[in-house]
């Protein structure tokens, strides 16, 4: 449970910065398509107030959370509810992520492969497809049945990839903002659904506000933007562990 | 003597029938216990001699206790080892490569041990690669073996891609694996918590290019220990050479503390026996009050007539456990054949590595230990009443009745 938790909100990080703000002017391959919607959210920064509905075995939890990241390596958290988890965080800085409760009195380092263990069967495993490492490891492609107003596009991962998924199918609006990521399992099968249900437009950029992550056992997350604000600048000594004590 | 107190026993055939019923009940009991016993110990080494650990394993030292990728042996070091363990006569040597990560299906996750071995070398140190209930061995690189139980609860087949992530020295290291085939050694360890892949693959996904252990086995009928001194002489300090019993104090444990237990029910098995002998013989006595009476008159010594009550009894005891041998051998026979299926207990086993089905044996010195309490408890049981032959009065004893 607490390792989804960390899996989701280090994921947070990398479902907000979904944006597009070009226009090609030579139709695009669907490799360019991918490549323009991930590089968007590099090195963009933010601060944003999320609630996290998480349900799992019929059992629902909201989690209220405050975040700030800087791009996809640099993320701070703090829970503020519910209370039993309240003040406590997570720092990620590259691949050290960090975990600190009031009760623990000190934070304790976690090893990076919680940041992976957490996005197993559920929880915002985005980055399989949008960090840098996962998307060459797919052939990518467009669907046959393209919608008028966006892009669908099928990832293939190649026989080595590290992906448990057989397919991934990822449905873009036009202006390359995320609608949906259908997770095929390698018999075929849908095992999980990332649903974009609201978005949020500022000027050049679209931003997802509520992300819903379906999965097959009937497990659910919900993901909203409560608030956000995007290209704020952050004090670097906020990534830090003194911060995650003290905040 | 002896002809005597045979001679006695046959005359009152209901009651030494009753004694040698005693001691062959008795003796049965703990003979196809030890069978067992002995099957159970038997089956736990070999299983994980021949499927697991190897007769000999060689580490680094120092890295049982941080068992890290990087605390294994450089590949200088590998080659040393391999080399010294290529001189023990009849030795085969496989080196591992060991690492604890996370196996990743598109169901599920679980810890495991990611195990790199020589598609090669392993199979001539282990009998890993006959264990395959689907697939086949290590061929290719991204070549993955699991347990069918790990298999199974992940939902993973055979074809399938499964991904390993594990620390490596850069940080998080995964990659994507095709499992070519599923393995059930009957090893909850091996079953459910260990992925086998190429040595090649271990080294390139946790960026080190030794190994961190080297197994050995050793011909039939060598004895373990003194090979793995030969071999921690030859390498010296900066090397651990164990034995399986060395390496895994948790099963050799395991093994004294049954064997104590089974000493125990057996001491407490003859000492029940040992009064139902005692108070048949000490009836015979009383009922033989006249007849010692006569026998002393004649000019018997107390002693002799007590010689002959023990010695009466210990015939009895040993014609009982002649009985139960006989029993004891086809029937610990015929389940050292068949088996004994461990039912609902083999769960539990599995985890010490105790396989569903446990084939009996026989132990040398069980029998030894068991032939040598029952005499003694025979002698044992009859030294009372054959005290109370002794003080009889040849007078007094030839007036009763």
């Amino acid at each position: 449970m607490r390792s989804n938790r960390i899996a989701m909100i280090c994921g947070l990080a990398l479902a907000v910065g979904l944006v597009w703000a070009g226009a090609w002017t030579v139709p695009p391959s669907a490799r360019e398509v991918l490549e323009a919607a991930r590089v968007m959210w590099r090195g963009a920064t933010f601060q944003a107030s999320v609630a996290l509905e998480v349900t799992r075995g019929g059992e629902t939890t909201v989690y209220h959370l405050e975040l700030w990241a800087e791009g996809e390596a640099r993320a701070l958290v703090r829970v503020l509810a519910p209370e039993d988890d309240a003040g406590s965080g997570y720092l990620l800085v590259g691949d050290e992520l960090w975990y600190y409760a009031p009760a623990l009195g000190r934070p304790i380092p976690l090893p990076a492969i919680a940041l992976q263990e957490g996005l197993f069967g559920s929880g915002l495993d985005l980055d399989d497809v949008l960090r840098g490492t996962g998307a060459e490891d797919y052939d990518v492609t467009f669907s046959p049945d393209q919608p008028e107003d966006g892009y669908r596009l099928v990832l293939v991962p190649h026989p080595g990839a590290a992906t448990v998924y057989g397919r991934l199918e990822l449905s873009l609006r036009s202006d390359l903002a995320l609608r949906e990521v259908l997770y095929f399992d390698q018999r075929g099968r849908v095992v999980k659904t990332t649903r974009v249900s609201d978005f949020l437009e500022f000027p050049g950029r679209v931003l997802p506000q509520t992300i819903t992550i379906e999965e097959a056992s009937g497990d659910r997350t919900v993901v909203t933007y409560e608030r956000l604000m995007v290209d704020v600048p952050l004090d670097p000594a906020l990534f830090t562990v003194e911060t995650l004590v003290e905040r | 003597m002896v002809r005597m107190a045979w001679r006695n026993l046959w005359r009152h055939k209901a009651r030494t029938g009753l004694m040698m019923g005693i001691v062959f009940f008795g003796s049965l009991i703990v003979l196809l216990m030890w069978g067992f016993t002995a099957g159970v110990f038997d089956s736990l080494i070999r299983t994980h001699v021949e499927l697991d650990y190897g007769a000999v394993k060689i580490y680094r030292a120092g890295y049982r206790l941080d068992p890290v990728p990087t605390g294994g042996f450089t590949a200088q070091q590998l080659e040393r080892v391999l080399a010294a363990a290529g001189g023990v006569p009849g030795a085969t040597s496989a080196p591992r490569l060991v690492a604890y990560g996370l196996l990743r299906s598109a169901y599920g996750a679980t810890g495991v041990e990611i195990r790199g071995v020589d598609p090669q070398r392993e199979p001539a140190v282990t009998r890993v690669a006959e264990v395959l209930v689907e697939g086949r061995f290590l061929q290719e690189p991204a070549e993955a073996l699991l347990g069918a139980r790990a298999a199974r609860a992940l939902d993973v087949r055979v074809g399938e891609r499964i991904v390993l992530l594990s620390q490596g020295p850069a940080g998080t290291a995964s990659r994507g694996f095709r499992v070519v085939g599923l393995l059930a050694t009957g090893l909850a360890s091996l079953d459910e918590r260990t992925v086998l892949v190429s040595l090649s693959d271990a080294q390139a996904m946790l960026g080190v290019d030794g190994a961190t252990e080297v197994a050995l086995a050793l011909p039939r009928g060598v004895r373990h220990d003194p090979a793995a001194a030969t071999l921690g002489a030859e390498l010296g300090p900066g090397y651990e050479v164990l034995t399986f019993a060395r390496g895994n104090p948790l099963v050799t444990g395991f093994i004294q503390g049954n064997t104590g237990e089974m000493v125990l029910t057996m001491l407490l098995l003859a000492f029940l026996a040992g009064f139902g002998v005692a108070n048949t013989v000490l009836f015979s006595v009383i009922e033989r009050t006249r007849e010692f009476g006569v026998m002393a008159s004649l000019g018997m010594g107390a002693r002799r007539l007590a010689v002959l009550v023990i010695t009466e009894s210990v015939i009895v005891s040993a014609l009982g456990f002649a009985a139960a041998a006989l029993g004891g051998y086809f029937l610990v026979g015929y389940f050292a054949h068949a088996g004994i299926p461990l039912g609902p207990l083999a769960t539990m086993m599995a985890e010490v590595g105790i396989p569903a089905r446990i084939y009996a044996a026989v132990e040398g010195w069980h029998w030894g230990a068991s032939l040598v309490v029952v005499l003694a408890t025979g002698a044992v049981a009859a030294w009372y009443p054959a005290r109370r032959a002794t003080k009889l009065d040849p007078v007094e004893a030839i007036r009763e009745i």
